[in-house]
């Protein structure tokens, strides 16, 4: 197996503090790692450093061999690696099928003024295809706003997946789910994770220990621990600062 | 030409600048803090000289319009907000925009019922009008030396109320957080309200300010807004000191413009601010994604 | 109680609502096609008829870029007045052709978008509004200035009655009814295009960037780009209206490119109701019709329109065909 994404040195600092300090990250292709630390460890930035929205103070990040330091968010999307946030961030008016119909169709066209929209089946049925694969096809003309907390967050997978990404970012996708929406969302992430690199923020131990191949712990912005989530579950450090000394 | 005709247009650009650093004053506060952009704050401006209009011929006072002028407007600006724009709160940012877009073609069209729609001469009182002579060349007029030296007055009082006093502490720190302030428990209704009455008083004192030396007429508000609002991108939105130096800025090249190329004169300012967009986009002083 | 109520009021006349409001919006072109074309025989004169489709244009065109991509400009006096002003000039200098005349008028709407577009497209919000109010105020400047071009202040004169060329033969348009129908051949020409614009790929990027900008640069979408180019079809738009503004009144006046016109034709969408084909042609409408009684009873009619604008903004901001839109929803979701 290769080394899919790397960050070297990779540091942000917001004024006085540094959210980001130093973090040697890698994940290998085909691996479902999680990241996890206290609020505040810097995970979301950290996400948000790989896809581009904000730019490092210093560091690297390499993709697939290649720099991809300081590009905007739009070409790393292009490049293969897509988000799906936290804060549900889907197209509240859209359809549940255009919502992820107009996220495949950014792979394939985005000056074209004439022909139909639906003309271009193989958007369609790719977004068909996701719809079926997150559970969602029989909701496919339902305006997205008014779907559900966890159907919501399902969707904002699924724009994430339609736009084929090598590489995929899942910011706590369980959050303020019931017991059996997340049930359902950890079989997603099981299934999705068969055919795709996952980088995984999760405060659920039970979902991260339960998905994870390799877990790696951030504090207060730097990386504190890496390994198999039985060397991190031993791990007396972590348990410390994070788990509270309390046995997962 | 010579050096006195350059220094005096310099010194009628300082004074129209000074104008243009209460409007853009009163515009940023308000946009600062409420991130409301007041499209009537050109109508309140020419409320503020026809209210001065109005005063003099009754009272024959000019002291007495240049204290009732911001006076009116900023109770004005009071009714407005807590009647018309404190509704749209936590609707579309554009709202309040449209909103006084709307107010402004209403208080226009009932100045003109009132007013009638021709010029309205209004005169420096007498003490003001005689020019000040300086080394026995320059001969500035009196009456814009005491606009410069009073507008700068009334910045030095806004800075002193923003700056060293209880209640400009914590619009200061509105402007940065809103939220926050109001956790501390601190009432940002009443806030808001405030602040929009000072920055419709500021616009009702440059109407006044302006009368003796700029046609009173009940469209003189529309060309000047539209230059305040240059003013603001220039010195960056929602930014006091930037509308200060922009203010000043573009009355200088403004006027030197109307002495070298006259018919430039009302196009140059555009041309600064597309260049000054060019190489800075959040204006001078401004931050960049404030309100985007 | 008060359900029952609303039950009762939305009876039997409002399943014809339904009716009507379910075919505006599903075959909005056909329905105003078939609209406008009666629509001058049953108006007081035929000029009111013109003036309503050609600033319903207008307001088609401003509405791509407030209703559909959600940007609010300021300065769309600047693509409608150079639409005019290029109409005049190429009449006047150039070549007395119609089609000519009309294509250049477009075409200069949209380039001058592209150039202004290219200055103000990257701020968004109230930032935009401004930059786009203080360029086309430097255009109406230029204008004022550059006297020998436009007229200056006594605007552009004596543009050319030029009859309308078609493929072996020409018809003369001086009579009202035929160049209202010349405009209506524009609108309905402009409203199928834009239809089809609308439900191409390009559309669908328009809809999710005014949904959700960060959203749509996530999914790798440029969406500065993609604003720019609706500013772009926008002014193209505005400015052939501009053009048959200028071919109806023979003349350009130098407050077509004023921002008072910008206001108006915000007003007029904002009236009408965003975001729809319908909503700017009732928006021009109802504007236009007050415009025309009112300005007959007073001179101070700008205070009626002024309050109804307050009043729309306050209480109505969906605009008419929005509220009609909302009130046959909701009667339509209780039944349902």
């Amino acid at each position: 197996m290769s080394e899919m994404l790397k960050t070297s040195g990779l540091t942000k600092n917001f004024g006085g503090l540094t959210a980001v300090n130093n973090v040697n990250f890698s994940i290998e292709e085909g691996d479902l790692q999680s990241i996890i630390g206290p609020n505040g460890a810097g995970k979301s930035t950290f996400f948000k450093l790989i896809s581009g929205e904000i730019k490092p103070s210093s560091g690297q990040i390499v993709f697939n061999g290649n720099d991809i330091t300081g590009l905007a968010q739009t070409q790393v999307s292009h490049r293969g690696i897509a988000v799906a946030y936290q804060i549900t961030n889907i197209f509240p008016l859209l359809t549940v099928l255009e919502n992820v119909r107009v996220a495949a169709q950014s792979r394939k066209t985005t000056f074209n003024f004439w022909s139909k929209a639906e003309s271009h089946h193989e958007i369609t049925d790719q977004a068909l295809a996701i719809l079926e694969e997150i559970g969602l096809v029989e909701f496919k003309e339902d305006i997205a706003g008014n779907l559900s907390h966890g159907d919501q967050k399902r969707l904002e997978i699924g724009i994430a997946l339609a736009t084929q990404p090598e590489l995929l970012l899942l910011d706590e996708p369980t959050a303020g789910l019931s017991p059996t929406e997340t049930r359902y969302t950890i079989e997603l992430i099981k299934k999705i994770s068969d055919h795709l690199t996952i980088i995984l923020v999760e405060h659920k131990m039970t979902v991260v220990m339960e998905v994870s191949d390799k877990i790696t712990v951030l504090h207060y912005g730097s990386l504190l621990a890496q390994g198999s989530p039985d060397d991190i579950r031993n791990n007396e450090e972590v348990r410390r600062v994070y788990l509270g000394g309390v046995k997962v | 030409m010579d050096l006195s005709v350059i220094v005096m247009q310099l010194f009628t650009g300082l004074s129209l600048g000074m104008l243009y650093v209460l409007l853009a004053l009163g515009l940023s506060i308000i946009f600062g803090l409420l991130t409301v952009v007041n499209f009537a704050h050109g109508a309140m401006y020419m409320w503020g000289a026809f209210i001065g209009v109005f005063t003099v011929t009754w009272t024959g006072s000019f002291w007495l319009a240049l204290i009732m002028a911001p006076l009116g407007v900023g109770m004005y600006g009071l009714i407005v907000e807590r009647w018309l724009i404190r509704p749209l709160y936590g609707r579309d940012i554009n709202y309040p925009l449209l909103l006084t877009f709307g107010l402004q073609l209403i208080m226009i069209e009932v100045t003109r019922i009132f007013f009638g729609t021709s010029d309205h001469p209004f005169n420096a009182p007498d003490i003001l009008s005689m020019p000040l002579e300086v080394m026995g060349i320059f001969y500035f007029p009196a009456y814009r030396v005491f606009l410069i030296i009073f507008t700068g007055v009334i910045c030095a009082v806004l800075w002193y109320f923003l700056e060293r006093t209880n209640l400009g502490l914590v619009i200061r720190a509105g402007t940065r957080d809103p939220l926050m302030v109001r956790a501390l428990g601190i009432d940002m209704n009443r806030i808001w309200w405030l602040v929009f009455g000072i920055g419709s008083a500021l616009a009702g004192l440059a109407g006044i300010l302006a009368a003796p030396i700029r046609s009173v007429y009940p469209e003189m508000g529309v060309a000047m807004l539209v230059e305040c609002f240059v003013v603001t991108v220039i010195g960056g939105m929602g930014s006091l000191p930037g509308a200060i130096v922009a203010g000043i800025l573009l009355g200088l090249v403004s006027s030197l413009t109307t002495l070298i190329y006259p018919q430039m004169a009302d196009i140059v300012i555009f041309l600064v601010m597309a260049v000054v967009l060019l190489v800075r986009p959040s204006g001078l002083f401004g931050k960049a994604g404030l309100l985007e | 109680m008060q359900t029952q109520q609303a039950e009762v009021g939305a009876g039997a006349p409002g399943g014809a609502w339904d009716r009507v409001v379910d075919l505006v919006s599903r075959y909005p072109v056909t329905v105003i096609t078939i609209f406008f074309i009666i629509f001058p025989f049953v108006v007081p004169y035929k000029a009111l008829a013109t003036q309503i489709i050609i600033w319903g244009l207008f307001a088609l065109g401003y509405n791509v870029c407030l209703g559909y991509t959600g940007m609010l400009s300021f300065g769309h006096a600047a693509y409608f007045g150079v639409g005019a002003y290029t109409l005049g000039i190429v009449l006047i200098r150039l070549w007395e052709n119609l089609w000519f005349g009309l294509a250049c008028a477009t075409f200069m709407g949209a380039f001058t978008a592209l150039i202004l577009g290219f200055m103000c497209i990257k701020r968004k919000g109230i930032y935009f509004a401004l930059l786009t109010l203080a360029f086309a105020q430097l255009l109406y400047f230029l204008a004022f200035q550059w006297v020998d071009l436009t007229g200056g202040d006594n605007g552009l004169r004596h543009i050319p009655a030029v009859p309308l060329p078609l493929p072996g033969f020409t018809v003369d348009i001086q009579d009202p009814l035929r160049f209202y129908f010349l405009v209506l051949f524009f609108v309905v020409l402009a409203l199928m295009l834009l239809q089809r614009v609308l439900q191409s790929p390009f559309g669908r990027v328009l809809e999710a960037v005014r949904e959700n900008d960060p959203r749509a640069r996530s999914c790798g979408y440029e969406t500065t780009n993609v604003r720019w180019m609706a500013f772009i079809i926008s002014g193209a738009i505005s400015g052939l209206a501009g053009g048959l503004y200028a071919l109806y009144l023979h003349f350009v006046g130098i407050e077509t490119l004023y921002w008072v016109t910008s206001g108006q034709i915000l007003m007029i969408t904002l009236l009408g109701g965003m975001g729809s084909f319908i909503g700017p042609f009732i928006g021009a409408g109802v504007f236009l019709f007050l415009e025309d009684v009112l300005s007959a009873i007073t001179d101070n009619w700008m205070i009626f329109l002024g309050t109804i604008f307050i009043l729309c903004v306050l209480f109505f901001p969906e605009g008419i065909w929005g509220s009609v839109m909302k009130l046959v929803n909701r009667s339509a979701g209780k039944k349902g």
